[in-house]
């Protein structure tokens, strides 16, 4: 049997036409785009997931509050959802399914994971954070409030608030009688992040502080005791 | 001298339908050796097929990557095309008669002297006890004569894949080929 004529006969009769040369293009670009868009997303999710390990770190940090436990899995989750969309994405590109499927779900996982590091070491998110602050109050009301009471937890070590001139008040509305270690001859303004030992009588051993989220020096949410003579002027 | 298939194909993106014409009537017996091959419960329907899959051609012509052998790019539509038929054909045998050469593979030699129709059966068996995914590396390297960078850039698969998928078909083949007295040469 002869295809041809049948062919060009069924393509006169439905008028078959060839897709446009531009939607073409257009579909292999809205994969490619795609597919650095989720790299993207695994960048920062990852990024995220070490900010919440680095924020939550030291003992019992896996034990605090319902956002600080979940945090971490959401975005372990979330990374590995997104290195499995990357990997669908990009067997989708031309020619893709020549690379070695190792060598392409390694490139992922390590552009991914190595990128987010950066992102979480250089606080890249922290300035996202900040700038947003900056042009939206509300956000930088909503974020803080947010950080401070994931950081909250008195069981563990851990007090977010502010002193004013009654004493420490935390995010929670209970009131904390500070004793200050001697090398910590500082009087924070502002709201605080304090690790420490609770004592009786709401008396809490403050071993040593932080900034709020976004207040320390540049901003760094890194910012700690150790650091504190850096910070006593803000 | 005559014009290459990509040299067709870029015509026939240009509107060309005279092009579309040559393309087709050269493609038309090696795809549908290789339907007939690779499904054969696909047989009352391979026309019918291989229509499907010039039309997918024709539609597509633009998404053709000038990078791959147009070999590769028709055989990679005319695959997912029987695949589709596959779905809407398993468990049923085909109803026409078979030309026997379709199945013998390359390299193939038999101890006993077996008549073409009972080697042809022996050979569709035998094929049909592989997984699919050893059936089609199997007819696309033994009987389609292949290579492994064309296999892989028709069932998108990398060539080191293939190269293993390749074995692992040979291996049992080989091993059910030998209970019935045939042989491959092939050292691949």
């Amino acid at each position: 049997m002869d295809h041809a004529d049948r062919l060009l006969g069924r393509i006169h009769a439905e008028k078959i036409r060839p897709v446009p040369r531009w939607i073409v293009l257009a579909r292999r670009l809205f994969r490619l785009g795609l597919f650095v868009l989720v790299l993207v997303l695994l960048c920062v999710s990852s990024a995220l997931l070490f900010q919440e390990l680095h924020e939550h770190r030291g003992p019992g940090w896996i034990a605090r509050a319902l956002f600080a436990r979940l945090a971490p899995w959401v975005w372990s989750f979330t990374s590995v959802a997104c290195i499995w969309g990357a990997w669908l994405l990009f067997r989708e590109l031309p020619r893709a399914w020549r690379l070695r499927p190792w060598i392409v779900i390694l490139g992922i996982v390590s552009t991914g994971l190595a990128s987010g590091f950066i992102l979480e070491r250089v606080d890249g998110l922290v300035r996202v954070h900040r700038t947003l602050a900056h042009l939206v109050p509300a956000y930088r009301t909503v974020w803080q409030a947010r950080a401070l009471e994931a950081w909250h937890d008195p069981a563990a070590g851990r007090l977010a608030g502010r002193l004013d001139t009654q004493g420490f008040l935390a995010v929670d509305g209970r009131r904390w009688l500070l004793v200050w270690n001697d090398s910590l001859d500082l009087a924070p303004v502002g709201p605080v992040r304090l690790n420490g030992t609770v004592g009786p009588d709401s008396v809490f051993v403050v071993r040593n502080w932080k900034p709020a989220p976004g207040d320390g020096a540049g901003g760094s949410l890194r910012q700690g005791a150790h650091e504190g003579r850096k910070n006593r002027g803000w | 001298m005559d014009p290459t298939d990509e040299q067709l194909a870029a015509r026939v993106a240009h509107g060309d339908e005279q092009a579309l014409v040559v393309l087709v009537r050269r493609w038309q017996e090696p795809l549908r050796r290789y339907v007939l091959r690779r499904c054969w419960s696909c047989a009352p329907d391979v026309d019918d097929l291989l229509q499907e899959t010039f039309v997918r051609v024709y539609r597509n012509i633009h998404s053709f990557d000038a990078g791959l052998r147009f070999s590769s790019w028709i055989f990679r539509i005319v695959h997912n095309v029987m695949v589709s038929g596959i779905r809407s054909h398993a468990r049923q045998e085909p109803t026409v008669e078979l030309d026997e050469a379709l199945f013998v593979p390359n390299g193939l030699r038999t101890d006993a002297p077996l008549e073409a129709a009972e080697q042809s059966t022996a050979i569709r068996e035998i094929l049909q006890g592989l997984s699919p995914v050893l059936r089609d590396v199997f007819v696309l390297r033994f009987l389609e004569d292949k290579s492994y960078e064309e296999i892989g850039d028709i069932l998108h698969r990398n060539a080191n894949t293939i190269a293993t998928q390749v074995r692992r078909a040979r291996e049992a083949f080989a091993l059910a080929a030998r209970a019935r007295g045939l042989h491959l040469d092939r050292g691949d």
